[in-house]
């Protein structure tokens, strides 16, 4: 389901935003509390085909310091804002990610980015709340500062295009994703505005995490079993699972060095919960812990959303072979063209 | 797998390679798979097919021409095709004769070297009920003829063939114009190996299958791919849809999971008997899989090919899986892989000094 396809059934499916407490959960009612139902051998069901197209940014923005909710008449506002900026009558670019919210909180009168390689048509309805971020902890809303070390190895991370890397020399100077080797985990999923969905499949002893995009499959144990040894290391990690009440929980270790979110490798400890609070919601909670990245531990919380909408098959490199060649061929025309310019 | 892959996922071939250790999969071998035991139960009562299974095998798909009155090896003699498997896998395990001398240029398309067989895991074991071929109908043990004008490519390892595009082999290819002149495992597509139908095939012959009253899913070492299929009786895709590994709906039948299969990419071949040679297309293939748990250690995997613009008569091959407690390892087709780069850069250089 890529966004220009699916774009008119997102926005039937798109629900109302629901007032939250900053945490994500709903906010407190006098109404019973709803209970997960449970598969036929007893664990809580998560199972579904669940979608994020939250429109909350990662980190709240310098703007909206020390307000971690937005006021009723705020979203509103917000609301009227997107639907005027990416109406498909307005000549706006593609705002991915972040670049949503922040478009709307500046509300230019059409979005324009010189990096953008599209137009709004291709979005995806994204959905507004009231929360400010998706980080949850710290409670700025921001992620931890960088050590060091952790500038270092942002600086020299493969990115996407490779802009102001110098030209790659070859794939490896490109982004995991860009060689189809992995989106990586966590997914932030609807932040990078495309093919952000998975299934959750349960059986006795497993939970599988489906992905769409590249069909990366996550099949986790959940029988206690121990981490494999240190010296194995995988794009994934290695992760296990585990019940803590009704939330899933999946620790996850032995990232490669060429793991990479956002310039984390292979010292992530990564603990993701997953927990359904309602019939059609997944609150999924991700913790980062990198002392080598990060000057401290962070969480952020994203609302996921059941979809009927099945999951379709992605071959990644079908035809997208094209786009690496054509890069590392640029790059190597330029090289040759500066040797020529060269005086010898 | 292809010799022209030297780089890729070397690490995952060794681990599984060091993981099974000849012990162990002899000692699996010949399980009586007509006297069933009560299958084990998943919590719903249908049989417990999850786990993770092995489907090296050294039977051919087809029965040798030397065997063709023979369908079913003695004790004997499979002990003895066993043993020289055995003794064969330790000879070649033996270090390699250094060549280190390169290649004249100009070589022209022939194979420069490949993996020794220190990569290769076939294992050394015949299927369990000591059948001379895979293929169990047509009772010949041979795939069916074609029909008139069903496609057929057959690629070489040793030199590119002139082969009509679109290319359905899963490795070799043709010329090199470009990616697609290269086949489906080696482009990272599709495994060489996982299908479907599964065939046994030089490595990662290992699949972890988990299942519940809903779904199976079935996720292949090579190259990762996971067939995630739904039991609930759903309808197929429309027929304008299309996928590498096709649509897979699937149901119980007494104890037996079957799994239908359609909807493959024009792009598939209907069957490829081995990674260089594709018969037909998949647009027309109608594929049905059948699981059934013999016993605590082995799973009969059956599959059915029908297509009748392709063959004269629909065919069957079984392939009892063995249960396993080796571990399925990521696999990442791509890292590394710079076989197909550089393929395609050397084909432009001799382009080039062709002019």
């Amino acid at each position: 389901m890529r966004f220009s396809f699916f774009a008119g059934v997102l926005v039937v499916a798109a629900l109302p935003a629901m007032a939250q407490t900053p945490n994500g959960e709903p906010p407190k009612t006098g109404r019973k509390a709803w209970t997960a139902p449970r598969t036929t051998d007893g664990q809580p069901d998560l199972q579904g085909v669940w979608w994020n197209s939250s429109a909350t940014p990662l980190e709240r923005p310098k703007a909206l310091e020390g307000k971690p909710l937005l006021t009723d008449e705020e979203l509103t506002e917000l609301k009227k804002r997107a639907a005027r900026l990416f109406d498909v009558h307005v000549d706006s670019d593609f705002a991915g990610g972040d670049n949503y919210f922040l478009a709307l909180l500046a509300n230019p009168e059409r979005y324009k980015n010189p990096n953008s390689t599209g137009t709004s048509v291709e979005m995806v309805e994204r959905e507004l709340e009231h929360r400010t971020s998706l980080v949850v902890d710290p409670a700025d809303g921001r992620i931890p500062p960088l050590t060091p070390e952790g500038r270092q190895r942002v600086r020299s991370r493969p990115t996407p295009t490779a802009a102001g890397q110098g030209p790659p020399a070859g794939p490896e100077d490109l982004s995991n994703p860009l060689r189809c080797i992995t989106y990586g985990i966590p997914k932030l999923g609807g932040n990078s505005a495309n093919n952000s969905y998975f299934q959750i499949l349960q059986t006795p002893g497993y939970v599988v995490l489906s992905g769409e995009v590249i069909h990366d499959v996550r099949l986790i144990p959940l029988d206690g079993r121990s981490h494999l040894s240190r010296g194995v290391r995988q794009w994934h990690g290695d992760s296990r699972g585990r019940w803590e009440g009704n939330t899933l929980v999946v620790d996850t270790t032995n990232f490669s060095s060429q793991s990479d979110f956002m310039g984390s490798a292979e010292n992530l400890h990564l603990v993701e919960r997953f927990t359904r609070t309602a019939a059609d919601t997944l609150s999924y909670e991700i913790t980062l812990d990198d002392p080598t990245t990060w000057t401290r531990p962070w969480t952020a919380v994203i609302r996921l959303k059941q979809t009927p909408i099945p999951l379709y098959e992605v071959a990644c490199h079908e035809g997208n072979f094209y786009t690496m060649e054509g890069m590392l061929r640029g790059a190597r025309t330029e090289e040759q063209r500066a040797a020529a310019r060269t005086p010898k | 797998m292809n010799h022209r892959w030297l780089a890729s996922s070397i690490v995952v071939v060794a681990l599984l390679t060091v993981g099974t250790a000849p012990a162990a999969s002899q000692s699996r071998s010949a399980a009586n798979l007509t006297g069933a035991t009560s299958a084990l139960r998943a919590p719903d009562g249908k049989p417990s097919l999850q786990g993770n299974w092995d489907f090296r095998t050294i039977t051919p798909l087809e029965r040798p021409a030397s065997q063709a009155n023979q369908p079913v090896l003695s004790e004997a003699e499979a002990a003895a095709i066993q043993k020289e498997a055995e003794s064969r896998k330790a000879r070649l395990a033996a270090p390699s004769e250094v060549r280190s001398q390169p290649r004249a240029p100009g070589g022209g398309g022939v194979a420069v070297g490949a993996y020794n067989d220190f990569w290769l895991d076939f294992g050394t074991n015949v299927v369990g009920d000591r059948r001379t071929s895979l293929i169990v109908d047509p009772p010949d043990g041979r795939l069916p003829a074609l029909t008139a004008g069903a496609k057929r490519q057959v690629a070489s390892l040793v030199e590119d063939l002139a082969l009509q595009r679109p290319i359905r082999v899963l490795d070799a290819g043709t010329r090199a114009d470009g990616p697609e002149d290269r086949g489906l495992a080696e482009r990272c597509i599709v495994g060489f190996n996982a299908g479907p139908p599964m065939m046994p095939s030089a490595y990662n012959n290992h699949l972890l299958l988990v299942q519940n009253s809903d779904y199976v899913v079935i996720l292949n070492e090579m190259v990762h791919d996971a067939r995630v299929i739904p039991l609930d009786g759903r309808p197929h895709l429309p027929s304008s849809i299309r996928q590498w590994m096709g649509d897979s709906r699937g149901h119980w039948e007494g104890d037996t999971l079957v799994v239908k299969t359609t909807n493959f990419s024009d792009k598939t071949a209907s069957f490829n008997p081995n990674g260089m040679m594709a018969l037909g297309t998949g647009s027309t293939l109608n594929l049905t899989e059948r699981f059934r748990r013999a016993d605590q250690n082995t799973l009969i995997y059956e599959f059915t090919v029908e297509d009748p613009t392709t063959f004269t008569r629909p065919f069957t091959a079984a392939l009892p899986m063995r249960r396993s407690d080796e571990l399925v390892y990521e696999y990442a087709c791509h890292e590394g892989n710079y076989g197909l780069f550089s393929i395609l850069r050397g084909t432009r250089a001799e382009d080039q000094a062709a002019k």
